[in-house]
């Protein structure tokens, strides 16, 4: 063997390996693995054959089991989510649009609620809109296309509230034991309380929920129900809630509904201040979203004022704040595994304060037109680099 | 967004779904274990191995933060680990042995593996370099195969691993030391590269 000097790193460094292809091989391997018993599904007649031979009582006995227990309750949440997922799965049909239509609970005067709708095109095209129910006027247009993006807004529409929600930038989390670099992204919605306590006049009170995967209109533009299982999934305090019932255009409904609460994930802070300070309140938002700190709700003075950045702005701004409790509802569809609604929904001392809401009304696949992706035929403004964030303050 | 998660999703019951996968994984795969194995043949009976594992496992997987890739990329390596662990003394079989059928399409499969050997051996630096990784513990030979063989960033070697960015620089500063003492021992008599 040659004798090598201790540039082995250089040598590594500069190393080509072969890359030896098999075109043929790799083609053989593709058919046989698409061509596999594993997607095949199994005659009747073979499937009785097989199960014959397992004793009918013991597997009567098994399937009842299973019943009973979904039915009562005894299946595990997780176990409930990924029947229901596997249940909506069976309705796509690859290759096509994927369309979405959803309304958020908030109203705006005059004009009622605002609808969100979404077309998804593989993993690169992505277009939302935003629009008034009743008048169909656009407030919001935007379309994705890889790493492009194209806005419209109207800046002056009071329905800016559900355009909001920030991105938070990546969060580097560390313990004692390791290091790691997450790439979580984090929103915040901010939803006014409606009925403020008499006797403070001029105080205006709002609920700011941070949340992962936020239902905002971002936020939604980034997820779709897929992702929508797959965060419930990893949620490790996921519970279920029992069953609710819905009667709408589709008929009568019967859904699932499953829960998290308050979490590392998944706050909400009470924030009451003089309508005179609305300017400073979405800075105040944008420190607590930065921040994600735990607020001490101690009667008379709810600030640490050795605090943070956002505690410590909170009190020199003349903002009041308090952690209170969130619980986010989701909702599915027991017989097709669609998701039918998410509600986040605050609490202060078991009150209930100040609800948002985002319920499903349509889900379609849809033939792929180009044009549904066009920036041009809708006139949007092509956005720089970094710029794709929620803009505008809470109203 | 992670554009394979839906994939993945649709995947584990639509054929179509699973072939997008296939096509977009099948090659970082196999490259992995052919720099491994330095075996072309051996590599793509492996790499078969981990993808019927794949999709007989694919209900199982999780999305938690870390790429499907790499979800592969640990079966691979577990199939890999495993073969050597239960053919201590694997010599090469030969190609006559196994190729039965002589229709045409197998005729092609011999010649096309024929000239992958051939490659692989015409890169003497790569031959020189793999047989001495080939004598680290399996935990080194990942590190440095990802690392150097697949060109991987420390935190994508770590994200596969699921190991730390620490512990992988640990690893690789060790592997290297025990290369650096392989390459620079006097061969065995009789022993040739």
């Amino acid at each position: 063997m040659k004798n090598h000097d201790d540039k082995i790193d250089e040598m590594l460094e500069n190393l080509s390996p072969p890359d030896a292809a098999l075109p043929a091989a790799k083609a053989m391997l593709r058919r046989e693995l698409l061509n596999s018993s594993h997607f095949k599904p199994k005659p009747p007649v073979r499937v009785f054959r097989k199960y014959a031979l397992i004793s009918v009582p013991v597997l009567g006995v098994f399937l009842l089991m299973v019943v009973l227990k979904f039915t009562q309750g005894e299946m595990s949440a997780m176990a409930r989510l990924e029947y229901l997922e596997s249940t909506y799965y069976k309705s796509f049909i690859s290759d096509t649009v994927h369309y979405l239509k959803a309304r958020f609970s908030e109203t705006v005067k005059t004009e009622g609620h605002v609808v969100v709708e979404q077309w998804r095109y593989g993993a690169d095209k992505v277009r939302i809109l935003l629009k008034y129910q009743e008048s169909q006027k656009i407030v919001g247009h935007l379309i994705l296309k890889g790493k492009q993006a194209f806005l419209w807004l109207d800046e002056d529409s009071e329905a800016k509230i559900l355009v909001t929600g920030k991105q938070g930038e990546d969060c580097t989390e560390k313990d004692d034991n390791t290091e790691e670099v997450t790439n979580n992204a984090y929103s915040t919605m901010v939803v006014p309380v409606e009925n403020i306590p008499a006797g403070k006049p001029g105080i205006k009170q709002v609920v700011v929920i941070i949340s992962k995967d936020s239902i905002d209109l971002f936020g939604f533009a980034t997820s779709d129900p897929a992702k929508i299982f797959s965060r419930l999934k990893a949620s490790p305090d996921l519970a279920y809630a029992g069953t609710d019932t819905l009667t709408d255009s589709r008929g009568k409904r019967r859904l699932e509904m499953f829960e998290r609460k308050t979490s590392q994930d998944l706050r909400a802070f009470l924030v009451e201040y003089n309508e005179e300070l609305e300017k400073d309140l979405e800075v105040l938002v944008e420190k607590l979203l930065k921040q994600r700190i735990e607020f001490h709700s101690q009667s008379g003075d709810n600030l640490n004022r050795d605090g943070t950045d956002a505690e410590i702005y909170a009190d020199k701004g003349g903002f009041e704040i308090e952690k209170i409790d969130v619980v986010e509802t989701t909702k599915v569809d027991k017989d097709t595994g669609m998701i039918s609604s998410i509600i986040q929904q605050a609490y202060r001392r078991g009150k209930p304060m100040a609800k948002h809401e985002l319920t499903f009304l349509k889900e379609q696949f849809l033939v792929y037109e180009p044009g549904i992706f066009d920036e041009n035929r809708f006139q949007l403004k092509e956005l720089r680099p970094g710029q794709l964030q929620g803009t505008g303050a809470a109203k | 967004m992670d554009d394979n998660r839906l994939l993945v999703e649709r995947a584990r019951t639509d054929p179509h779904a699973f072939g997008l996968l296939f096509d977009r994984h099948h090659d970082d795969i196999y490259k992995y274990i052919l720099h491994r194995t330095a075996n072309a043949e051996l590599a793509r009976d492996l790499t078969s191995e981990t993808f019927y594992k794949a999709l007989n496992k694919l209900w199982t997987f999780r999305w938690q933060n870390v790429p499907f890739l790499a979800w592969l990329y640990r079966i691979a390596s577990n199939e890999v680990n495993g073969f050597y662990r239960k053919h201590k003394n694997y010599k090469n079989v030969p190609l006559e042995d196994i190729m039965e059928n002589s229709g045409s399409e197998y005729r092609h499969l011999k010649e096309e593996l024929e000239g992958a050997k051939e490659e692989i051996n015409n890169n003497l630096l790569f031959m020189e370099l793999q047989q001495a990784v080939s004598c680290l513990g399996n935990k080194y030979q990942e590190v440095v195969t990802l690392r150097f063989f697949e060109h991987k960033k420390v935190k994508e070697v770590a994200e596969i691993l699921n190991k730390s960015e620490g512990t992988v620089k640990s690893l690789l500063h060790r592997a290297l030391k025990q290369l650096k003492e392989i390459m620079e021992a006097p061969p065995k008599e009789g022993e040739s590269l």
